[in-house]
């Protein structure tokens, strides 16, 4: 696929930032069979640690699949009467949270962990240990999560609001646990963001520069930053809640001075930057994939860099979005509302490069692709819908309506699931040295895109006709609507299925066919990932190559 | 890339133009116009879209169609590009890829017209904003209507200061809030427990009610009628169900009403509400501030 590409000049930037190396040279390679349950509870390799965060990442995406099921389930009628009240708000609750703490962010740490290294052409990451123990923090963290259906779960919402969450409205354990759980998580993610950062900036092979760094890099770098910036604030919000409901404390309790708007603030300082926290690396990885499978290179590689960098910036002024109608001086709603805006900016400099990087190039549809391709329309359209929802008036209106769930999903879905879907089959051969069924994967490209869209998109129509969000009931003219709904769900839920099962049959099979160049994309992208075998020497290179 | 590449994608972005236009168009026609007729007290499903119930409701329904208009042609611009390039540029149709990787001009522009849009879509906006946050001076011989409501799990608790009455909407729709029709109201939000949000669809006016605070909003409703909300802050099993109502009604059948929940007029308002009411209701008025008043 690479006949009649031009060669990059040596020493200039290419690529998804990576310039021409000294190709690898030593003894054969030989591929190392990753065997044994002591190997992988005891290991500091990154890969293997990274590819641990995946099997969470997959068995919470599945946890949180099956709650959404019994969400849609009671919502295919307007009485759906499968369960009661209590139930549907544990439902929606504990969806989100296995979403958003369990699913996308650890799967996002499982590649990170799995590529950053490889990419800078480093051995592994700089504190392997702490990398194990920042993993294994996850463990106790989503049993607790799990557990806490057994002790009442939390029915206030991922947001988990004071006085609804407090000790008054929420006397039961399972909002103690919610709390510890999300806690564990946290910290996980501040222990591997410390890593990421000191990773990139110390262990970056010979002559890769700041700006000769992969665009996956550059985004894990970025996101660790906010992450180190954004995450103890949540930790202290929900650490004030928790004295709050086991100590007496009154930080958020009005009737004795507390404020239960500070913990909205406090919440949404980490939480609205954790939004760019859960799409930033995907941004990466699409860029990556993009990229290769058109036979280009990035188109303004540094510009994308910039753009990244100033959504974070941009991204921790601008938590008061959530609040608009939580009651703020007008001045500050404009100021907001403003700042909002300004995210679109940067996030169309992404758009605009990525399809000028697919624009005259020379497509391969592989299933990546496509999900790379899916992610890039539908991301735009949660884009478009976010710049409706910076503009106050209107945001007014669909606060707290399905069309809020329509927008979030096409970010966290249409986004970050489709980046980590096109990921996983474009990195699934290099980190097993198997390839996923391509035929198979199309099947479920088409299943889960339709679905999603069948899923979502009538909740843009919902919410601006006046659905409440996080409600078990609703008026009976919204059911038709709402069916079309649940149908896509279906749609979803056997494309995820079969997913599930083509990774463990491939995994079960004994041939490993993958080489070096998985995609055969190198001769244009010169990326680190594909110099190494499938998968890599426990050492990842057999010499640290030198990049010029 | 070669020059039929360049005109057609100049034809998809002028196309997305056009489609921007018709969308925001077509968004004002679904939504009849404000003064639409509509079935008094058989409309509960009136919404800010379809059928604005307020001045505020009906500005924001405009605001709605030109934030559209100059939105979307960075929705349909890009779909429309991403579906030319899997139809134009794939391996099989391009077997040779170009190696463009930057154009400084082209990502100057791309940058800087998305910026002035955005300043495009903005400032309305923040007309609208005012607009909601700034109470309109009275009108001589016009007063405003005070209305306390407090959320509570779960139903909805409102006063007239003024006039003494205190009732309860429980939700059933039985015991509905009634406001006069085309009179200022002036809304203090709290809640007695946890976090709740007070919204009329129809009214355009969406606020949070959160214990220890109180959170103002004002309308003028400007349709007679009876009009659904519901809570709209996760409050507890219950949420769902905390609906909200209310009837629009004359000022007239407004003080009728008073006077039926047990309210009592100040003195001040004694003639203005017997000119409303006729000469023949008897009005009552609250003596003892009369009294005070007079000492």
């Amino acid at each position: 696929m690479s006949i009649g590409t031009p060669q990059p000049e040596k020493g200039t930037l290419v690529g998804a930032g990576q310039s021409v190396y000294t190709p690898t040279e030593g003894p054969p390679h030989h591929t190392t069979e990753y065997a044994g349950v002591w190997r992988w509870l005891t290991t500091v390799d990154h890969k293997l640690i990274g590819i641990m965060y995946l099997w969470l990442a997959l068995f919470a995406a599945v946890a949180g699949g099956a709650m959404a099921g019994g969400i849609r389930a009671q919502l295919a009628f307007p009485d759906g009467g499968l369960m009661s009240p209590e139930v549907f708000n544990q439902l929606t609750a504990m969806h989100a949270s296995f979403m958003i703490f369990f699913t996308i962010i650890p799967a996002f740490a499982g590649f990170g962990n799995y590529f950053v290294p490889i990419l800078i052409g480093a051995r592994d990451m700089a504190f392997p240990k702490m990398n194990a123990f920042a993993f294994w923090l996850l463990i106790p963290g989503i049993v607790i999560m799990l557990a806490s259906f057994a002790f009442g779960a939390s029915q206030a919402g991922w947001t988990a609001y004071p006085p609804l969450s407090g000790p008054q409205y929420s006397p039961f354990a399972g909002m103690d646990m919610w709390i510890f759980g999300v806690h564990l998580a946290g910290a996980s993610s501040i222990l591997g963001a410390i890593n990421f950062i000191v990773t990139m900036t110390t262990m970056r092979a010979p002559g890769m520069k700041w700006f000769k760094m992969p665009l996956f890099c550059w985004a894990t770098l970025v996101t660790s930053w906010m992450v180190l910036v954004g995450t103890p604030v949540l930790a202290g919000a929900i650490t004030m809640l928790l004295t709050d409901r086991l100590m007496g404390t009154s930080f958020f309790n009005p009737a004795q001075g507390g404020d239960p708007l500070l913990y909205q603030h406090l919440f949404w300082f980490y939480s609205h930057p954790a939004v760019y926290i859960m799409i930033l690396p995907g941004f990466g990885m699409v860029s990556h994939i993009l990229a290769s499978h058109a036979n280009k290179r990035i188109f303004g590689y540094k510009g994308m860099v910039y753009a990244t960098a100033f959504i974070a910036v941009v991204g921790f002024l601008v938590w008061g979005h959530h609040m608009f109608s939580a009651g703020m001086e007008p001045w500050l709603r404009v100021y907001f509302s403003f700042m909002s805006m300004l995210v679109a900016v940067p996030t169309g400099i992404k758009v605009f490069s990525w399809l000028a990087t697919i624009w005259g190039g020379s497509i391969q549809f592989t299933t990546s692709m496509m999900f790379a391709l899916g992610f890039l329309g539908l991301f735009t359209i949660g884009g478009i819908s976010g710049v409706f929802l910076a503009n106050v008036p209107f945001d007014i209106q669909v606060h707290d309506t399905y069309f809020v769930v329509a927008h979030l999903h096409y970010v966290l879905f249409g986004g970050s699931a489709f980046t980590l879907l096109a990921g996983t089959y474009y990195w699934f051969p290099k980190m097993t040295g198997r390839y996923l069924s391509e035929s198979l994967g199309k099947t479920i490209f088409w299943l889960i895109f339709i679905g999603m869209n069948l899923t979502f998109m009538p909740m843009h129509w919902l919410g601006i006709a006046g659905m409440a969000r996080r409600v078990y009931t609703y008026r009976e003219e919204f059911t038709a609507l709402n069916q079309f709904v649940s149908a896509g769900y279906l749609l979803m839920l056997v494309g995820g299925l079969l997913l599930v099962g083509n990774i463990f049959y491939t995994l079960a099979a004994k041939r490993r066919t993958a080489g070096p160049d998985v995609w055969g994309v190198n001769q244009t992208q010169r990326t680190l990932d594909w110099e190494t075998t499938s998968p890599p020497v426990p050492h990842n290179f057999d010499r640290i190559p030198r990049v010029t | 890339m070669n020059k039929a590449d360049i005109r057609n994608l100049i034809l998809i972005w002028v196309g997305a133009l056009l489609l921007a236009v018709l969308t925001g168009w077509g968004f004002l026609m679904w939504a009849p116009a404000m003064d639409a007729p509509v079935p008094v007290f058989e409309a509960p499903t009136t919404h800010w879209v379809t059928d604005p119930a307020t001045s505020v409701a009906e500005q924001v329904r405009r605001n709605t169609a030109w934030t559209i208009t100059v939105i979307f042609p960075f929705l349909y611009g890009p779909l429309l590009t991403l579906l030319y390039v899997v139809w134009r540029f794939g391996k099989a149709r391009n077997p040779v890829p170009d190696s463009v990787e930057e154009n400084v001009p082209l990502e100057v522009f791309w940058t800087l017209i998305p910026a002035v849009v955005l300043v495009v879509m903005a400032v309305p906006s923040f007309a609208v904003l005012q607009y909601m946050d700034r109470v309109p001076e009275l009108n001589p011989g016009e007063q405003d209507y005070v209305v306390d409501v407090t959320g509570r799990q779960f139903d909805w608790l409102y006063s007239f200061p003024k006039y003494g009455v205190e009732m309860v909407d429980d939700g059933t729709g039985d015991n509905p809030l009634v406001l006069p029709l085309n009179q200022i109201v002036l809304m203090n939000g709290t809640s007695s427990d946890v976090n709740h949000a007070w919204w009329v669809p129809a009214f355009g006016v969406k606020f949070d009610v959160i214990p220890g605070r109180i959170n103002p909003a004002w309308f003028r409703p400007t349709k007679e009628g009876f009009f659904k909300g519901q809570c709209a802050e996760l409050c507890g099993d219950l949420h769902a169900v905390m609906f909200i109502h209310v009837k629009v009604v004359p000022e007239a059948e407004f003080f009728e009403w008073i006077i039926e929940q047990g309210g009592e007029i100040p003195p001040e308002e004694e003639e203005f509400v017997s000119n409303l009411l006729g000469e023949d209701v008897e009005i009552p008025v609250r003596r003892e501030v009369a009294h005070a008043a007079a000492e």
